[in-house]
């Protein structure tokens, strides 16, 4: 098994910083908008972005949550690995407002048309976007692309993109594992 | 009467006897059975009466109190007016699927 | 653990302690679901369930259709016919019914203990006991330690009470199953004709007073006078059971701490408990009924996940 650094510490707060402001850029002062963290792992960037916007660019009252789409997935009953649910935290309504799915790593988009479906329960969005760190470019089973997308990655189906934050694994570290 | 033996169950089928004669035959070689769980198979062209079912009663509640299952068969029993203490199925693969649930509750010790 | 170790619910006493945590884990996020704005999931949609129940029960079957159709499974109901529902026919009649229909799960409530294990071993679906005969009411008690759980924090080393009738009660079975499979400290009380005689056997503390009970416990859970499964030779009357056997807001406000009040309902109001401890604070009742759908659902998607396509 090989490891390769895709993206060192200093290159993701880069990148988070400009995703960051390209929301901004987009969304101004956020009254209209809310960032849902796609669980388990988009939860980690949703809630960094966030950070950044409140602290450094002054983003009030900012709204984000955390999407859980498991009982939304189409592989129930078809995998080998059973499906275990995580948590989901939307206390605000999403009707007429403008939805960021925030999410680590953009593979085949499943997990993606999963979400599109499961916050349809929280109500009718005005505008969804996706904002995902990294994209892997030629990856996709269904027609979804992100509107922010951090680095652009072409891998292979044997190659798995891991994303390390430092709350969690001690640095902010993105590696390509050759499995 | 015709036995035959399938594993620990004793099938008795009726032949030409009366219902009564029947049971008289089945308490005199009782004990010879009495460890088998016991299908009693009826033969009869006609409707049974509810009387001719009573007469099993006594051997019946005997049989079942010690904890074995005891079962008529036939489809020629109303079932609405039989008394709930007898047990009666209108074909053997219902009397062994009654005998199987029996075991069961009394597995789980009822 | 992501998986049930079982294939069927069957009763408590299959299930380990693992299978409770993974049923409570999934629980939790169901509940969510049910509070939100529209509180369906697709995950069961090629699913059909079918509901055989063969005694009366309004609130145990709506709550499984409730939580069916929130997991989107097709939902069919079988009632047992009227005239003679004898031990084996209607059942095995209805079965070869069901195996035509490519049946998934079957929810089944029937009057003979063990009928759930009967069917489990002559269809090809998987099994959920919504009750049999006076055996065991498996989701019942887990609805009731989780209800215990959300109200209490944990169940582990916690003093329960059952109260009434449990020689005839599944749900006591059940419930005494599945708080000592948790760590809880588990009492018996009623009257000492409505206790079986193996109880002790189960390692549970017997008490016929009443007030001890309560002074003794966390949580009081209070079983219904069940007037279909107990003749008059077991107790005198239901006025006399209410004196004895009753529990009213005097009673509670007497001891020197706050118990809880739990009841599998429906509530026969004045005999086990008075309306005023029914809609007290210290009733978590309703909580018990709304977590009852969140469970249903743990129970069947868990189950589910094991069928393959």
């Amino acid at each position: 098994m090989s490891q390769k650094v895709l993206l060192n510490s200093k290159e993701v707060n880069i990148i988070l910083h400009r995703l960051a402001c390209q929301l901004i850029e987009n969304h101004n002062d956020f009254s209209n908008t809310v960032l849902v963290g796609l669980q388990p792992r988009g939860k980690f960037l949703a809630a960094r972005l966030a950070k950044i916007l409140k602290e450094d660019y002054k983003v009030k009252n900012l709204k984000y949550g955390d999407l859980d789409i498991t009982f939304f997935r189409d592989d129930f009953r078809r995998g080998e690995k059973p499906l275990e649910a995580n948590t989901t935290t939307i206390d605000f309504i999403v009707e007429d407002k403008n939805v960021v799915f925030v999410d680590d790593v953009l593979y085949t988009g499943r997990s993606i048309r999963a979400a599109l479906t499961a916050i349809q329960s929280f109500g009718r969005p005005n505008h969804i976007e996706l904002l995902t760190l990294i994209d892997r470019r030629f990856s996709r089973h269904l027609p979804i692309q992100p509107d922010y997308r951090g680095r652009q990655v072409d891998a292979i189906n044997k190659e798995k993109v891991i994303v390390n934050w430092s709350e969690n694994e001690g640095e902010d570290v993105v590696y390509l594992i050759n499995k | 009467m015709i036995f035959n033996k399938d594993g620990n169950i004793t099938i008795i089928t009726q032949e030409k006897a009366s219902v009564k004669t029947l049971v008289n035959n089945i308490e005199q070689v009782y004990e010879k059975y009495k460890n088998d769980h016991i299908i009693v198979r009826l033969s009869s062209l006609d409707t049974i009466s509810l009387e001719d079912i009573i007469e099993f009663l006594r051997v019946s509640n005997t049989h079942r109190g010690d904890k074995k299952s005891f079962v008529v068969v036939s489809d020629k029993v109303d079932l609405d007016i039989m008394p709930d203490e007898i047990c009666i199925v209108p074909t053997m693969h219902e009397a062994y699927d009654i005998i199987e649930m029996e075991d069961i509750e009394r597995d789980l010790g009822f | 653990m992501s998986q049930l170790s079982v294939d069927h619910l069957l009763g408590i006493k299959y299930l380990n302690k693992a299978d409770i945590q993974l049923i409570f884990e999934t629980a939790d996020q169901f509940k969510e679901v049910i509070n939100r704005p529209i509180k369906k999931v697709p995950s069961l949609r090629d699913i059909t369930i079918a509901n055989l129940f063969f005694e009366n029960s309004t609130r145990t079957k709506l709550s499984f259709e409730l939580a069916e159709k929130r997991l989107s499974a097709d939902v069919i109901n079988f009632s047992a016919s009227q005239s003679s529902v004898k031990k084996g026919e209607t059942l095995i009649d209805t079965v070869n019914n069901i195996l035509s229909m490519k049946v998934d799960m079957v929810v089944m409530r029937h009057p003979s203990p063990g009928a759930g294990v009967f069917l489990s071993k002559h269809i090809n679906a998987s099994i959920v006991n919504a009750g049999d005969g006076a055996h065991e009411h498996p989701t019942q008690a887990l609805l009731d330690s989780y209800s215990i759980r959300e109200d209490l924090g944990s169940v582990k080393g916690k003093n329960v009470v059952i109260v009434g009738d449990i020689l005839h009660s599944r749900v006591a079975l059940s419930n005494i199953y599945a708080l000592q499979l948790q760590g809880a400290n588990v009492m018996v009380c009623g009257p000492k004709t409505l206790l079986p005689k193996y109880i002790k056997d189960l390692g549970v503390k017997v008490e016929t007073n009443l007030r001890k009970a309560l002074e003794w416990c966390d949580v009081a859970n209070m079983l219904r006078v069940q007037n279909e499964r107990m003749d008059i030779s077991y107790f005198p009357s239901t006025r006399e059971y209410a004196q004895q056997y009753g529990v009213t807001k005097d009673l509670l406000n007497s001891l020197d701490k706050e118990i809880t009040i739990m009841h599998p309902g429906p509530i026969n109001r004045g005999v086990e408990i008075t309306s005023d401890v029914a809609d007290s604070d210290q009733s978590i009742i309703l909580n018990q009924v709304e977590n009852g759908v969140a469970i249903r659902m743990a129970v069947i998607y868990l189950l589910a996940s094991k069928i393959k396509q």
